[in-house]
């Protein structure tokens, strides 16, 4: 399985720069203010669980791409350049017309998009793919721990007294924080308490139980802890009279309510600073049309509410990623739908961004693409979230957060701090901190 | 994760009685961060006999205890007749289980062949509309049956069997047309072979309506062939991802001694994906009611659909026989069904679920080869698993796994007596939904087609403990609505071990029902807070006003301000919360 390296579009042989730690991460951490504007912003990772079709969301709309595409690859999927949205400063791509929020967000420069991003090696497992991005690991399954679990852990800026540091707003957990026990899984806030027992003993139920995990000898009893101090602070935010900024109005579907729950979680104060967002759905190998535009207007709308709703009250302290696990096959299947493929576009959102498109579409014509099946892989996904670790989050240790990466190329996708890669945080910090 | 979209119901369209806040009580609260795992502590192990039913049961029910306390021989001897007795299951008489699976209870679609179930539930001869209610009726009477079955059936080990195979073969029950057929799919597929022969199984499962309109292959068409179905037969159901080589040449594959290929590559999928083109079933394609035919649901072969070439899967070659149409497929099935690298996978995924999440190489071993070995023989399953029980690693280890969302509400149902008969028609059933569903555990609700996570880490996530605490709070304090009677037998069964009122004391309820539920006893932390709980009073508003935790308590007493019988449940309820009680 194992293949050459096959990053060769884009990667020069160039030297790392191993900018030692030194002023650059204590300086950048002594001018956080929590919640100020010079911190670290909040950073939403969405993840379009089952491959988002990316010749469908962000369609060719001219020249040769698009007569393939149209004629040759998709003849009864394609979106016709009369119906897809025009983008800014392109007529070579257009945006799925469900999507008519994440146009909007494109045309006012606070969303760009990058190319033909995707693992290095290709993989058409949704299982494995999917796994891979979690723990942050190309090619290898065996982590034990998920790329923001290793985040945080280098993260020097984010406060030891953290409150609720990270979200994932799911009812189940997500590899991405793998053996991060101060990782927050919760889908209903309003719910998120002992509150379904007889009323003259619900109080000290939850108390009690909150007594007995105090004392965490077993991943159990930590993990329970964790979801008790959770619940205590849950239950102190008044989640029901939520007014969202700029009057967003969030759609009625679950990608609106996870957006929202971390609109409000974020603004309630508790030192949140990333939010994993899992929403499925995207696995269209059957009626994709009507399948993905439910899927593409819920999430734009989601999107675009969200951005709304956060820039009224936190202009330039928060960006989106959007990604998932492969793209789709170039050409339609029988069901006039399609099966698993590779490269695929991400999204992000920001008041930062350098806005319209980044990277390098490799082509549709049959010998553009990846083993005659494919878009192919241009960017690795590796170097557009990185972009965004370095100049937003300020966290310099790529090579811990993904394990045996070491060639970060800056795209200039968006605008921040000049942090340099370090790849060296195990040796630098693992024996002391394992000392103290 | 979600490949396929979860259903979704917005608040407002929820029961009221989920719409209760968790109130304005404040908790104090420290940063999540500042938690980290102190010394590791050791864990404790029941007794043999808790032990295996937690394992290979849905949890140790006080009649399955005493039970298997009441053969003969040593404890030992004792649990071995029950293994061979639960492996024979068919010569044990559940006539009381199915009994509660009738009409009485509401259920009405169980018995429905295959062609009833389409014709009633999806598409009618006549073309008339099928409500809502209607469509989705077998799969609420599927889900029902479930849980009586796993709260009541004599037949334990056969339960968690027929569990552990729909999450093998998983099918999402909310998925496109899923419901109506559901209940082919649990009976003729799932039940008809969860102790029986995979082959058998994994080809009855090729075949199903469910799961032909779940990956889509009713419509794969040679012209165009889906590659969904075919990717996962190999990736979930066979050989195992572990197994895949994505795009290498196929001749690059490792082999065995006998020149089989272990693991498949892009070209295999290719190939599984044309093979299967043509395996549908009648009722998937819109001309399918030409000329007033009425769609049937059954199996259907579309020889024009087919692909009619040679295809070359793992290094061996299939080629079409119209004399033999189906022979291609078949024979490519079944050389995946025997191939070592499926007994491994199998055998892997049954130890992890019985034994630990990262199972010893040895008894994986022993149950591929026995998986193997009896590759051809009707009790396969049976004898791979009589293996596997009667092995040192499944009787000698404990808090390896943690129950599932269903499994540790279950376990608390059966321990407390749980005496409520889930019923299609009540909306007593349908509220057991919306409240456990939140868990991330409602059975066959696994949207992708990997089924449920069966390690740990998955299942200690906030949402998933939060959600099943609540479900376990809610429904150890329900009663019959009619007669206010409680729906469990906590108050008989402290009765019985405490004949003389004056021993029924907070020290002695918390100390008796810990060791009843966890089978072990609790540590003096854990005991003291739970204590303390029994013993508050609620006399007055500051401290609960506690009682000497010696002091006799009357459990028969349900009056203001105390509520004595309530705490008494609230109790039973929270040590179901410990992480004691999450161990098997």
């Amino acid at each position: 399985m194992k293949k050459l390296n096959r990053r060769n579009f884009i990667k020069g042989t160039g030297l790392v720069t191993l900018a030692g730690m030194g002023g650059l991460q204590l300086g950048f951490a002594k001018k956080l203010t929590k919640g100020g504007q010079t911190g670290s912003d909040l950073l939403v990772y969405v993840f379009l669980n089952g491959g988002m079709d990316g010749l469908h969301m962000v369609p060719p709309r001219s020249g040769a791409d698009y007569i393939e595409y149209r004629d040759v690859l998709r003849p009864s999927l394609h979106v016709a350049s009369n119906v897809s949205l025009p983008l800014n400063g392109t007529s070579a791509f257009g945006m799925h017309p469900a999507a008519a929020g994440l146009a909007q967000l494109f045309n006012d420069d606070k969303m760009c998009i990058v190319h033909a991003t995707g693992l290095v090696e290709a993989n058409r497992s949704h299982f494995e793919a999917t796994r891979y991005l979690e723990l942050g690991t190309a090619g290898s399954s065996g982590a034990s721990s998920g790329w923001l679990t290793r985040y945080f852990e280098s993260s020097i800026h984010t406060p030891s007294n953290a409150l609720i540091p990270s979200l994932v707003p799911s009812y189940s957990t997500t590899d991405a924080v793998l053996a991060d026990s101060a990782a927050l899984v919760m889908a209903d806030p309003q719910n998120f308490g002992l509150g379904e027992g007889h009323w003259s003993w619900e109080y000290e139920m939850q108390a009690t139980l909150t007594e007995i995990n105090s004392q965490a000898n077993s991943p159990e009893k930590l993990s329970a802890q964790q979801t008790l101090n959770a619940a205590a602070i849950i239950q102190n935010i008044d989640w029901a009279n939520y007014v969202p900024g700029n009057a967003a109005v969030y759609p009625s579907s679950f990608i609106g309510d996870q957006l929202k729950a971390v609109a409000q979680l974020y603004k309630a104060n508790v030192d949140l600073e990333v939010a994993y967002v899992p929403t499925g759905g995207w696995d269209t190998h059957n009626n994709q049309e009507n399948v993905f535009n439910d899927l593409a207007t819920d999430l734009s709308q989601a999107l675009y509410a969200f951005y709304q709703d956060l820039a009224a009250t936190h202009a330039g302290q928060f960006t989106v990623v959007v990604q998932s696990e492969f793209g789709r096959r170039a050409y339609q299947n029988s069901d006039n739908s399609t099966d698993h493929g590779y490269g695929n576009p991400m999204f992000i959102i920001s008041d930062n961004v350098v806005p319209g498109f980044h990277g390098i579409f490799p082509g549709l014509a049959q010998n553009q693409l990846f083993e005659g099946d494919d878009v192919d892989v241009t960017v690795d996904y590796r170097d557009v979230v990185s972009e965004v670790i370095l100049k937003r989050m300020g966290n310099p240790f790529l090579g811990h957060i993904f394990p045996g990466y070491n060639d970060y190329t800056e795209l200039g996708v968006i605008n921040g701090y000049n942090t340099s890669p370090n790849y060296d945080f195990d040796t630098i910090f693992k024996s002391s901190f394992e000392a103290s | 994760m979600n490949i396929y979209k979860k259903k979704y119901t917005p608040k407002s369209e929820r029961p009221k009685v989920l719409e209760k806040k968790t109130g304005d009580k404040k908790f104090s609260f420290v940063p999540m961060t500042q938690n980290k795992l102190q010394t590791k502590g050791t864990i404790a192990s029941p007794g043999l006999i808790h032990l295996v039913l937690s394992k290979m049961a849905f949890g140790p029910s006080p009649d399955d205890v005493a039970y298997i306390e009441s053969l003969p021989g040593t404890t030992q001897d004792k649990v071995f007749a029950y293994i061979d007795e639960q492996l024979d299951f068919q010569s044990i008489n559940d006539s009381a289980t199915d009994a509660l699976l009738t009409g009485s209870n509401g259920f009405s679609t169980l018995n429905k062949s295959r062609q009833q179930l389409y014709q009633d539930h999806i598409r009618r001869p006549d073309g008339s509309p099928i409500d809502w209610e209607d469509h989705i009726r077998p799969s609420r009477e599927t889900v029902a049956a479930t849980f009586i079955r796993a709260i009541n059936s004599k037949r334990q080990l056969f339960e968690t069997m027929t569990d552990f195979w729909h999450n093998h073969f998983s099918v999402y029950i909310d998925g496109d047309g899923i419901p109506g057929m559901f209940t082919h799919y649990d009976r003729d597929v799932i039940r008809a072979n969860a102790l029986g022969n995979f082959y058998d199984m994994l080809y009855a499962m090729t075949r199903s309506t469910s799961m032909m309109m779940y990956l889509g292959n009713g419509t794969n068409n040679v012209t165009a062939p889906n590659e969904n179905f075919a990717r996962e037969l190999l990736e979930l159901h066979t050989l195992g991802a572990e197994n895949y080589y994505g795009h290498m040449a196929w001749q690059d594959v490792p082999t065995d001694g006998q020149g089989r290929r272990l693991g498949y590559v892009e070209r295999d999928v290719y190939y599984v994906a044309r093979l299967l083109t043509g395996w549908s079933y009648d009722g998937a394609h819109w001309s399918d009611d030409d000329g007033g035919h009425a769609p049937t649901g059954n199996f259907l072969f579309r020889e024009d659909w087919h692909y009619d070439g040679i295809s070359r899967v793992l290094g061996e070659y299939y080629e079409y026989d119209p004399a033999y149409p189906l022979a291609d497929a078949r024979q490519m099935i079944k050389k995946l069904a025997h191939n070592p690298s499926t007994n491994n996978f199998i055998a892997k995924k049954l130890c992890r679920r019985f034994i630990s999440d990262n199972p010893p190489q040895s008894i994986v071993d022993q149950v591929a080869d026995t998986l193997y070995q009896n590759r051809t023989q009707p009790d396969q399953i049976k004898q791979a698993m009589e293996v596997l029980l009667k092995s040192t690693e499944f009787l000698n280890t404990w808090s390896e796994k943690v129950k599932r969302p269903f499994e540790k509400s279950v376990s608390v149902m059966r321990q407390i007596g749980f005496s409520y008969t889930f019923n299609p028609n009540q909306n007593d059933t349908n509220i057991h939904r919306w409240v456990f569903s939140d868990s991330g555990g409602y059975p066959f609700s696994w949207s992708s087609p990997n089924g449920y996570p069966d390690t740990k880490a998955h299942w200690l996530g906030s949402s998933t403990q939060m959600m099943t605490w609540r479900y376990i709070q809610w429904f150890c304090k329900e009663r019959n609505d009619l007669d206010e009677v409680p729906w469990n037998t906590i108050k008989a069964q402290t009765q019985a071990e405490f004949p003389n009122a004056s021993n029924i004391t907070a020290n002695n309820l918390v100390n008796f029902w810990f060791e009843r539920l966890c089978g072990v006893q609790p540590d003096a932390h854990t005991q003291d807070r739970l204590a303390h709980f029994m013993s508050l009073t609620h006399s007055d508003d500051g401290t609960g006003n506690p009682q000497d935790r010696d002091d006799p308590i009357d459990i028969n007493d349900n009056g203001w301000p105390g509520y004595n019988e309530e705490r008494l449940y609230a109790l039973v309820a929270t040590i179901c919360m410990t992480a004691e009680f999450s161990y098997r």
